[in-house]
């Protein structure tokens, strides 16, 4: 089930640095969305700019048929979207993409969560799910980052679920000074990456995600990532958010939109 | 709710009203299915499709300009086996007039084309596609060319029983010449416009915005030129015409069916709201009951000179 139309914003507040978490009434995303599942967001404003935003699900709420995105003022429409209040309208069309699929048999896997800025609150609602799901929680680890403390997304919603939570900054502000990589490093000298007991969910900046899927493909683990392209209709039509996706000897275009945004790592093509 | 005559003889073609999709912006219709009632549309100009399958241009290969984005896809497309194999079925549930768009490198595919869908259930019209920006292979665009165009049109109207339309490039110094080409060579319809060429470049990183560093560009930033165009065809030639370039709402559809457009396609517009080609159509019905219209064949190409300052 998927819908287009009109929405009303419930709240729309600042929850760190240049970062809202916004609530929007919509019964069909609030009922279907899928942790990985992203919506299109538009405000009226002329044609500027033209097309929607894609936004992850962060949180859903079906029983008061509201769910939410958190997002990082960037541009244009995300200072829009700053900008408004409890009663006003935003056009969604959603639940749309792919979804994060839980790796089986659930309760014997570890499930790696790896996080990158904005790239949080998808996985958010994955481990949400997992924990739902009575998923051990030390089977559940969040690996958290950004450049400072600040920039970090969901924390507080991650160390609230009780799950095994790690936090990498670039500047050493909040957890390990370094990269999401060098957590999964230590963690695998530790002997909590067995291959054929993990599996790693990444979403967040490109660059972390191929270094991700460089380190799962080195160390056998496999590894979903969410990518993020410009996704001008989000529908499947335009074929403006190709990625390239390895084939038996070559590579296919396929749509990040419909086909993702969720890839298995090995077959992307980074270059 | 139609209290007004709302279907339209295009030539050959009919169609239950005036209002498609056009090529590229609504994918095979299935795409949209559940968001919109295809039933009500007035046809589905599906995505622009080739002899055999093409992968199309490398990323990035969309940008967004003011109140447009410039496209350089590539026409990544199925190929005409696939389409026939796999969209078309989906297509033949539906009432509206399914219109498939054709494109080629060279003149002889385009024939074969033509002659492999000719005849095939399910689909209404051609749409000659001589005007695509994007041609990977350094290809010309027929459809700047009044000789390319004759010919090239007059070949697939030996192929085909099909009614053809051909889309018109905006990209000429005088858009009648090749229109009237394309009625010479045969056109039933003509379809303008498509996209016109442009670039982007990042002043940051001094680098073009698309790989392919030209693309085509669309949305309401092309509306005025396009409406002109649509216009000024409307004077030169006797057949049809399909107006489109940057629809955004039931205005921008009455304006170019003011100019001489018989039908509209809805494009880039599409992509922000799956179901304008529904509210374009509604808007339509309601602009046709406040102007006293019955039918809306009665308001094609009536727009009038305002009056200059001085007769007042
Ligand atoms: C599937 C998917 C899910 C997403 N989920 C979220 C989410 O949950 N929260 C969130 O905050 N964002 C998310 N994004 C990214 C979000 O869509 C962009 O931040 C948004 O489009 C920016 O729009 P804007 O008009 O504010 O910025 P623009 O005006 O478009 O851009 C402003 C500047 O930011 C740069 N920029 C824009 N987008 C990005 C980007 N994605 N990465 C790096 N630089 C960029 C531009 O190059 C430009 O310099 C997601 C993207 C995808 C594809
Ligand atoms: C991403 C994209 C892909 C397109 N693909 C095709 C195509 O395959 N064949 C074609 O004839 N026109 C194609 N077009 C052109 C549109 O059909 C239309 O002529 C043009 O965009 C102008 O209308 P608009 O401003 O309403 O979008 C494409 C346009 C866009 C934006
Ligand atoms: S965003 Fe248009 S096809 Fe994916």
């Amino acid at each position: 089930m998927r819908c287009a139309e009109y929405c009303e914003v419930v709240a729309n507040q600042p929850v760190a640095t240049d970062q809202f978490e916004i609530e929007i009434h919509c019964p069909t995303v609030a009922r279907y969305a899928q942790p990985g599942q992203f919506v299109q967001m538009r405000v009226q404003s002329g044609y500027e700019p033209l097309f929607s935003r894609p936004f992850s699900v962060f949180h859903r709420k079906p029983d008061r048929d509201t769910f939410s995105v958190v997002y990082l003022v960037r541009g244009t429409f995300t200072q829009l979207l700053a900008h408004k209040q409890a009663g006003d309208r935003v056009f969604v069309v959603g639940p749309l993409g792919n979804r994060f699929v839980v790796a089986e048999p659930q309760h014997e896997k570890v499930h790696v969560l790896v996080a990158g800025g904005v790239g949080a609150p998808p996985l958010y609602l994955l481990a949400e799910e997992m924990v739902h799901h009575g998923i051990a929680h030390s089977n559940v680890v969040v690996i958290n980052g950004a450049r400072r403390q600040d920039l970090l997304v969901c924390q507080g919603h991650f160390a609230g679920l009780g799950v095994r939570l790690f936090t990498a900054t670039e500047d050493g502000s909040a957890g390990i000074k370094g990269k999401v990589t060098d957590v999964l490093e230590s963690l695998r000298e530790q002997g909590d990456l067995a291959p054929e007991r993990c599996q790693i969910y990444a979403c967040g900046p490109t660059a972390m995600l191929e270094a991700v899927a460089a380190f799962a493909q080195q160390h056998h683990v496999p590894c979903q990532v969410s990518l993020e392209t410009l996704m001008p209709c989000g529908l499947g039509v335009c074929l403006g958010c190709a990625v390239k996706i390895r084939t038996g000897d070559g590579y296919d275009y396929k749509r990040a939109c419909v086909d993702g945004p969720i890839f298995d790592a090995a077959e992307v093509l980074w270059r | 709710m139609s209290r007004v005559k709302m279907d339209v003889q295009l030539g050959p073609l009919h169609l239950q009203n005036p209002v498609l999709v056009a090529s590229g912006t609504f994918g095979y219709g299935s795409e949209y299915a559940d968001l919109v009632d295809l039933n009500r549309l007035g046809g589905i100009m599906v995505k622009g499709t080739t002899l055999r399958p093409r992968a199309g241009n490398p990323m990035p290969r969309m940008v967004e300009t003011a109140s447009g984005c410039l496209n350089a896809i590539g026409l990544q497309n199925v190929g005409v086996e696939a389409f026939i194999r796999e969209k078309l079925p989906f297509l033949r549930q539906y009432r509206c007039a399914v219109i498939v768009n054709i494109a080629a490198d060279v003149r002889e595919e385009f024939e074969e084309l033509a002659e492999r869908l000719d005849g095939v259930e399910g689909v209404h019209a051609l749409e000659l596609n001589i005007s695509c920006p994007n041609q990977a292979r350094g290809g010309i665009e027929f459809g700047v060319d009044p000789e390319a165009t004759y010919d090239v049109v007059s070949r697939v109207r030996r192929r085909t029983r099909l009614p053809l339309i051909v889309k018109l490039s905006p990209n000429v110094t005088d858009i009648r010449v090749t229109a009237r080409a394309a009625v010479d060579g045969g056109a039933d319809i003509l379809s303008l416009v498509n996209t016109f060429v442009g670039t982007a470049i990042d002043a940051r990183t001094r680098q073009f915005k698309l790989a392919n560093i030209t693309g085509g560009l669309s949305g309401p930033a092309i509306k005025p030129l396009a409406l002109y165009m649509v216009w000024k065809v409307a004077q030169a030639v006797s057949v049809p015409i399909i107006g489109m370039g940057g629809i955004m709402n039931a205005t921008d559809a009455v304006e170019f069916m003011l100019a001489g457009a018989s039908a509209v396609a809805v494009g880039t517009a599409n992509y922000i709201n799956p179901r304008v080609s529904i509210e374009v159509l509604e808007g339509i019905e309601q602009y046709l009951i406040e102007q006293g219209e019955t039918d809306v064949k009665a308001i094609v190409g009536t727009v009038k000179r305002c009056k200059p300052e001085s007769e007042f």
